[in-house]
């Protein structure tokens, strides 16, 4: 056994080698880049980025479909400067040049043409790596189920307690690991820290919950077209969101997640796309236009992941905060609907579920960090949390009548 | 670094940024080499921090930590190069690791080698952690500090880099033993 001090001196040997200085190539291309780069302004941070909601009944009204794009249009230009309506910070402006730039998939061209801020027109990947069924899918027996109506998608809390939200009560279940209910957190509304999860006239709203570094918490209020975003001791921080199909706007978000490069995704089955946002609710781009699906989760740094199910394509696609296609999983081979993702913290293993379209097997897939698929469950849920290190699952069955919990063993890559 | 510099290139004065970059430069590519272990990859990094951190000088409320907040960058970048070579992408999956090759002659391999291996096999925010800590000799709370991660993270990931590279050299010891001729 190498000891400590022994690895230590190795350490310093082996970190000792290494280049001596910057090649003069590389100063001069970050000085022409440099040279034509927008600065992000200081407003950025400070400006305070608490919005406008929409009271419930314009919400039914604009809810209420195409047709009432134009009013959309017409309500959005005459009132925004009233509303405080978001304009993208100085920094989306840059990020894609005027080649790739495109219009938001939208309602109607009138509504989409009084957006003034920049989607990346992302090409609609392709699978070419079908899953195949090269790893037995083994039974796995829940340790504990409950049952409550209309859950959503649950969320690790920093404490070990598992929140779940729920459509019908519009509060957040709280659970221990044992599967106690502990508490219910919430009430139905649209003030400051009250939720409206399911959203009568939207044609469908999740609900989610993700917690940061820090401790403080966002949980997407789909019903009220926003997210927001709470102290770790439940404070009523800001909330950033409405109704709309323009950028930094919801129609019928189903799904938020975080990446450890502080983006917030929220994917949203209305407008067929995933936006992102920084931790402080400054919108910053459109992307994954068309591959939205139930589930998104930060993968990595600048990296997320989406489950798609469109046009009978059944998979996930990760992609990069920029809007890089990276690749995906097909996962038509296994007649299921890709819902739920989530990562572990070490060895940053990636969980996607994927219920029965039909009633039959649904299965739960374990892929390392590089896509490798590590292994295949029977599990028919939909939302998921795994614990930190990767042995459990939370799991909510695709019906939201009940959430088990499931202990998967020490990951592969541990 | 020099404060004034730092001052005016937050006003958006570029010569003065081109000083700070000169002057910065050749620390930011020792340590990004040392987390990413290629140097086209790592120039590429310092390449996309300096243009970063002139995009984002003016969120920087205080110049004195101008250092560690360009080190916060260069990490950050350091995470997208080497997102972008290890991850598959939407034609290829591959699974850029190095791994030693089966016929290795094991029992000359070097310290240094079996270390580089297990190094190499790190995910880069262990390595980034590895680097701060054992070649800038930053403590964890100042690694926290400067990346703003909490210190059980920075814990954490330097505790499973440990185990990992130790779990490396001594499993090259096994082998190398189970190889030698009785």
């Amino acid at each position: 056994m190498t000891s400590d001090t022994d690895l230590d001196r190795l350490l310093q040997d082996y970190l000792q080698a290494g280049p001596a200085e910057l090649s003069d190539r590389v100063l001069w291309a970050a000085r022409a880049q440099i040279s034509t780069t927008r600065r992000r302004g200081r407003l950025d941070r400070l400006a305070p980025w608490r919005e406008f909601h929409m009271t419930q009944s314009t919400r039914l009204l604009l809810v209420g479909g195409g047709g009432l794009a134009l009013v959309v249009a017409i309500a959005a230009g005459l009132f925004s400067p009233l509303l405080g309506q978001r304009t993208p910070g100085p920094g989306a402006s840059q990020m894609a040049s005027p080649s790739v730039r495109a219009s938001v998939a939208a309602p109607s061209a009138s509504a989409s043409a009084s957006a003034s801020a920049v989607a990346v027109a992302t090409p609609a990947p392709t699978f070419r790596a079908p899953i195949v069924a090269r790893i037995e899918a083994t039974d796995l027996t829940a340790a504990w189920t409950v049952s409550a109506p209309s859950l959503w998608t649950p969320a690790l809390a920093p404490d070990g307690r598992i929140w779940v939200p729920s459509n019908a009560s519009d509060q957040i279940r709280i659970y221990d690991q044992t599967g106690k209910l502990v508490e219910k957190w919430g009430s139905t509304g649209s003030g400051d820290g009250q939720f409206t999860f399911g959203a009568a006239g939207a044609s469908r709203n999740g609900a989610g919950v993700v917690f940061a570094p820090d401790g403080s918490f966002f949980v997407l209020d789909s019903g009220n077209f926003r997210v927001q975003h709470f102290s770790p001791d439940r404070k009523f921080l800001g909330a950033f969101g409405r109704f709309g199909s323009d950028p930094g706007q919801f129609a019928s978000a189903v799904a938020i997640g975080l990446d450890d490069g502080g983006n917030l995704y929220v994917s949203d089955e209305g407008r067929h796309d995933v936006q992102v946002f920084t931790t402080g609710g400054t919108y910053v781009r459109t992307i994954a236009e068309g591959a939205a699906g139930d589930g998104v989760w930060g993968s990595g740094p600048g990296w997320f992941i989406t489950t798609r199910l469109t046009d009978g394509e059944a998979g996930a696609i990760e992609y990069h905060a920029d809007g890089t296609v990276q690749g995906g999983w097909d996962l038509r081979p296994w007649s299921c609907e890709p819902s739920g993702v989530t990562r572990d913290e070490a060895p940053r293993n990636i969980y996607l579920t994927c219920p029965s379209r039909d009633g039959g097997t649904g299965y739960a897939f374990r892929f390392d960090q590089t896509g490798t698929l590590l292994r295949v469950w029977r599990i028919n849920g939909a939302g998921i949390a795994v614990t930190p290190d990767g042995t459990a699952a939370f799991v909510v069955s695709d019906d939201g009548t009940t959430m088990s919990r499931y202990n998967l063993g020490a990951p592969e890559g541990g | 670094m020099d404060r004034t510099l730092v001052e005016l290139a937050i006003q958006g004065d570029e010569e003065a940024y081109a000083g700070l970059m000169a002057m910065a430069g050749d620390r930011l590519v020792a340590i990004a080499y040392r987390i990413l272990r290629d140097l086209d990859v790592a120039e590429d990094a310092v390449q996309v921090a300096l243009v970063n951190a002139w995009r984002d000088l003016p969120t920087l409320r205080d110049p004195d930590r101008f250092e560690a907040w360009l080190t916060r960058i260069l990490v950050r970048a350091c995470y997208a190069e080497a997102g972008r070579s290890r991850r598959w992408n939407a034609r290829l999956r591959v699974l850029p690791i190095d791994t030693p090759s089966p016929s290795d002659p094991m029992a000359t391999v070097a310290d240094r080698d079996r270390l580089d291996r297990g190094f190499r096999r790190l995910p880069t925010d262990q390595r980034a952690i590895v680097v701060l800590h054992h070649y800038l000799g930053w403590s964890q709370p100042e690694i926290a500090h400067a990346l703003e991660i909490p210190i059980g993270t920075v814990k954490s990931r330097l505790f499973y880099a440990t185990r990992a590279l130790r779990a490396a050299i001594d499993a090259d010891d096994r082998a190398t033993s189970a190889e030698r001729p009785a």
